[in-house]
């Protein structure tokens, strides 16, 4: 067989790049034909010289390789309106106006699809337990995971606030992390960027927005190298983290934050980033704007989503956690 | 695409070459070059063949971080010894090689030269790679891995084999749906009510959360204590443990696993992670330009062994 391997991933999230390659001996060929579903678009290709590609529609014409055996070649994918789609990626090895060889390969392209069920004008928050009702319907129809921050807007009555027991953990998490991260400085004089980088964002971690999440991912990307080839620094980064946590975590704490651990992953691959959201509760009836916004795991955002006013009534003067106001999934946790 | 790569190892084999050439002793039969991400190494081999006469001065490499010289000879590939020496004393750091301590009855000689890099830097350069983000499935996950060369031209002009050895892939393998999904509600019902009764300090408040307790701990009476369930849960998430849930195939195969880190948190919580990384390496060369792996999550063994750590004491 002179086709010696090919590759096209069977599946992707869509926005994420789709590399592919072929490698043959004993082949001879005039040219090589790749055609590509609409959406996609040739990013890279490897070992052809400049001047022996042509482009054609959806089509890209290699005249040529460098080095005989080896094609590759990276196509980038968008969000799409379809929250799952299956494209095709076909190489035609031609010799003569001939097709020698054939490759088709197939990719299925996925995204979270978050969307928020009729939300109700009103909610009541009962006993000491705040049971609400109704709740408010969060369902991900997609296959993709997404990242769901929630947060009142201005304007609001009811403004998100942290308990007193987050607010003093947070204040002396942030003194422990600056002190460890100080201590790895020392130990790893060549990472001292990356490592003033990783304190930012572990005491505060990146807003939603284009910008920010464009510098996590660099930031992400930067780490992960060099975590996968010194693994003494990572096994001090977790080790700074845990003691972090476990030196500002209570006995009370503990078994509140496995609680909220659990709270923070929803149905149908919804993860909430802040599970420790508040709002006040009096018996005066007051209005509550929330904003929802989600990323996927490319970091990229999906559209945010103003929810409409909602009067939260309570039967007793206390505060209440966020998340009781949603059901996470079609499913009834 | 950034050559630098390319041009940095050149540097690095012109150095030796021209050390090796202008002692007018040695003609090089063939180039060799290795990148080991694991060792953190680069090895230069290069196969020469004695000229007539070897009895010529010492041979100075000093101008590259080398850690250090193996020679063997042919007919019957020896290591030869006794002619490297490393420079002593000083700020000059190198090796020396004396080759009228060369055998001149050889054919040929490997010289094969170790130098001290970081390889990441070269593997970025010179190889795309790339990984599935999120999956799908429900028996089992599999994340598919893939990396190819950007440029084998220069290489295959000037060297006869290049092998980029272990090239590091981390992939983050998603567990939260797995331990949600098996963690009962009622569980974790207690697990709230511990946690405000520990930090309530109304009297009559928490003698309410302790017959709320009480109460549900009366339905199942033999259940596991919340305790060592909670640290059972724990061990599954440690590398020697976690391992056994992941298969890499094809082309790849496993290095080692660690908790993946959660910067998406608000708050950071950590207490269970909800990604494991999982580091894999795969190996690429002239010959085998590109390679497909795949790493598979066990993802019903995992959740049985949640199921497990939950209910079994």
């Amino acid at each position: 067989m002179p086709i010696r391997s090919g590759f096209l991933p069977k599946e992707a999230l869509q926005g994420q790049d789709l590399p592919s390659h072929v490698l043959w001996s004993d082949l001879r060929f005039d040219s090589i034909k790749i055609r590509h579903s609409k959406g996609l678009t040739l990013k890279e290709i490897y070992n052809v010289p400049c001047n022996c590609c042509v482009f054609e529609n959806d089509e890209i014409v290699v005249k040529r390789v460098e080095v005989d055996g080896y094609l590759g070649i990276v196509l980038s994918t968008r969000i799409l309106a379809k929250k799952a789609i299956d494209v095709s990626v076909e190489y035609d090895f031609v010799l003569n106006n001939q097709v020698l060889e054939k490759l088709v390969f197939q990719a299925h392209l996925f995204r979270p699809d978050v969307v928020i069920g009729d939300t109700p004008l009103e909610i009541r928050v009962t006993g000491s337990s705040n049971e609400t009702l109704p709740k408010i319907l969060i369902s991900n129809l997609g296959e993709g995971t997404a990242i769901i921050d929630i947060d009142t807007v201005p304007g609001s009555d009811l403004q998100k606030h942290y308990p007193e027991f987050v607010e003093r953990f947070m204040r002396e998490y942030r003194t422990d992390i600056h002190f460890s991260i100080t201590r790895l400085k020392k130990h790893f004089k060549e990472y001292g960027t990356l490592l003033s980088t990783l304190e930012k964002y572990l005491v505060e971690p990146p807003d939603f927005t284009e910008e920010m999440l464009r510098d996590f991912e660099n930031f992400m990307n930067e780490l992960t190298s060099v975590l996968s080839q010194k693994h003494e620094f990572a096994e001090a980064v977790i080790e700074a983290l845990a003691q972090a946590v476990l030196r500002n975590s209570e006995f009370a704490n503990f078994y509140k934050f496995v609680s909220e651990y659990f709270n923070s992953i929803g149905n149908e691959k919804m993860l909430i980033r802040d599970p420790f959201g508040f709002i006040s509760l009096s018996k005066e009836p007051a209005t509550l704007k929330l904003r929802l916004q989600c990323i996927d795991l490319l970091n990229q955002i999906c559209t945010p989503m103003l929810l409409p006013p909602i009067v939260i009534s309570g039967d007793q003067k206390g505060e209440i956690s966020l998340l009781k106001l949603f059901q996470w999934g079609r499913k009834e946790e | 695409m950034s050559l630098s790569a390319i041009s940095r190892i050149f540097k690095v084999t012109d150095v030796i070459d021209r050390i090796l050439l202008e002692s007018k002793a040695f003609d090089i039969t063939s180039k060799d070059f290795q990148l080991k991400s694991l060792e953190g190494t680069m090895e230069y081999s290069v196969v020469v063949s004695p000229k007539s006469d070897l009895k010529i001065k010492s041979l100075s490499f000093k101008d590259i971080d080398l850690r250090r010289i193996l020679i063997t000879s042919s007919p019957g590939f020896s290591e030869v010894k006794g002619s490297i020496s490393r420079i002593e004393g000083g700020l000059t750091k190198g090796f020396i090689l004396d080759p009228t301590k060369l055998d001149p009855s050889a054919n040929e000689f490997l010289f094969r030269f170790e130098i001290k890099s970081e390889i990441e830097p070269f593997m970025k350069d010179l190889v795309r790679r790339d990984h599935q983000i999120d999956s799908v499935g429900e028996e089992s996950s599999t994340y598919w891995l893939h990396a190819q060369l950007k440029e084998l031209q220069s290489f295959k002009e000037v060297l006869r084999k290049l092998n980029l050895l272990d090239i590091p892939f981390i992939v983050n393998v998603g567990v939260h749906q797995d331990i949600k999904m098996k963690f009962p509600a009622r569980r974790q019902k207690e697990l709230e009510i511990i946690a405000q009764w520990a930090r309530e300090l109304d009297r009559e408040r928490k003698r309410r959360l302790s017959y709320e307790h009480i109460t549900l701990k009366r339905i199942r009476p033999k259940e596991k204590d919340i305790t060592q369930l909670l640290r059972d849960l724990q061990a599954l998430f440690m590398p020697q443990t976690f391992k056994s849930f992941i298969d890499v195939g094809k082309e790849f195969h496993y290095s080692e696993c660690f908790q993946g880190a959660d910067f998406y948190d608000e708050i950071p919580f950590r207490t269970y992670p909800k990604w494991m990384s999982v580091l894999s390496r795969t190996d690429l060369s002239l010959e085998k330009p590109a390679a497909e792996g795949e790493l598979v999550y066990k993802r019903k063994h995992f959740q049985d062994a949640i199921e497990e750590a939950i209910t079994h004491k």
